[in-house]
């Protein structure tokens, strides 16, 4: 027999973004504990996770809409206010000093802080998100973070660089350039959007 | 009768978990259970979301067991089913083999 605990991360990604966790945890780690994979456990919580995030989604439509829309605006807002001009002045503080800017930014330690703004006004836009929908905070922000993937995927360039690495081997620094970004964008919303979060809510819906 | 007084697959599957379960129905037997008679593995949140449907609609009661160590101090959820649950499963049955009746390719027992 296992030891009675299970993988400590599923657990937790189950208590922070399931809504049955008490009584499904116990199942999964009395499941586990007779024998399961921990394969099996973390696929089991995703399932959960993804089954719990469509519920809250279907029963809230209108409330998903706003999350997008709160959150879309603020990020437009400051992008449009910030980042817009703070790009150039970062460029030509850089081009001075013989410091070329590239879209490879990872290969360039230069350009880390520039990539910042970004991570940071994603993060802001999901911490607004979250603070306009503290009761389904969890569900609002995932709804928020898919629309912006869909978006960096579909219009920002994702697809399009799938399909360049295809054909060009050569287009593969770029294509991990944008995930990096994905990941990091995506990372910044869920801290954003999570900052402050109390756990006791979902384990006393139980 | 609209088609939403039908109780679907996966609830009927359920429904008739809990019935040869009797008093031991919760998560790990219900699943285990289908897994077993009908050899299709199922996700427990699949499980959980489909009993709560049917508890929201008045067919399964539950309630809340002691919790016990080899789940890592977690309750267990118990359910059971109701009488409306039950005369549910009974007129499901009912309009199945009414169905099947009518299929004659299958009264042989071809498929």
């Amino acid at each position: 027999m296992k030891s009675l605990e299970p993988p400590s991360g599923p657990t937790w990604l189950l208590n922070r973004f399931g809504h049955r966790n008490d009584t499904l945890t116990g199942d999964l780690i009395e499941e586990y504990n007779q024998g399961r994979s921990v394969a099996w456990y973390w696929g089991q919580v995703l399932v959960a996770i993804v089954a719990d995030f469509g519920k809250e989604v279907r029963v809230h439509k209108v409330l998903a809409l706003r999350a997008i829309a709160v959150g879309w605006a603020a990020l437009y807002v400051l992008l449009r206010v910030v980042e817009n001009p703070w790009w150039p002045f970062y460029y030509r503080k850089l081009l001075p000093r013989g410091l070329n800017p590239s879209p490879i930014w990872w290969q360039y330690y230069y350009l880390y802080p520039a990539l910042l703004i970004p991570c940071i006004f994603a993060g802001a836009s999901g911490w607004l998100v979250g603070r306009c929908h503290r009761a389904h905070r969890e569900a609002m922000v995932l709804i928020y973070l898919v629309s912006v993937q869909l978006w960096l995927f579909c219009q920002g360039g994702g697809f399009r660089l799938m399909e360049d690495v295809l054909g060009n081997r050569r287009f593969l620094p770029y294509l991990l350039s944008w995930v990096a970004n994905f990941i990091f964008i995506s990372i910044a919303i869920l801290l954003g959007g999570l900052w402050g979060a109390s756990r006791k809510r979902a384990i006393l819906s139980n | 009768m609209t088609k939403r007084d039908y109780l679907g697959n996966f609830e009927l599957i359920v429904m008739l978990a809990l019935m040869r379960l009797r008093e031991d129905a919760y998560g790990v037997p219900i699943s285990r259970e289908i897994e077993e008679r009908i050899g299709r593995v199922v996700a427990l949140a699949s499980v959980y979301a489909t009993l709560e449907r049917l508890e929201s609609k008045g067919l399964v009661s539950s309630e809340l067991g002691e919790p016990t160590p080899e789940r890592g101090g977690r309750a267990k959820k118990y359910f059971h089913i109701t009488a409306k649950g039950l005369r549910e499963v009974r007129q499901t049955r009912q309009a199945l083999t009414k169905l099947w009746k009518r299929l004659p390719q299958l009264e042989g027992g071809v498929t």
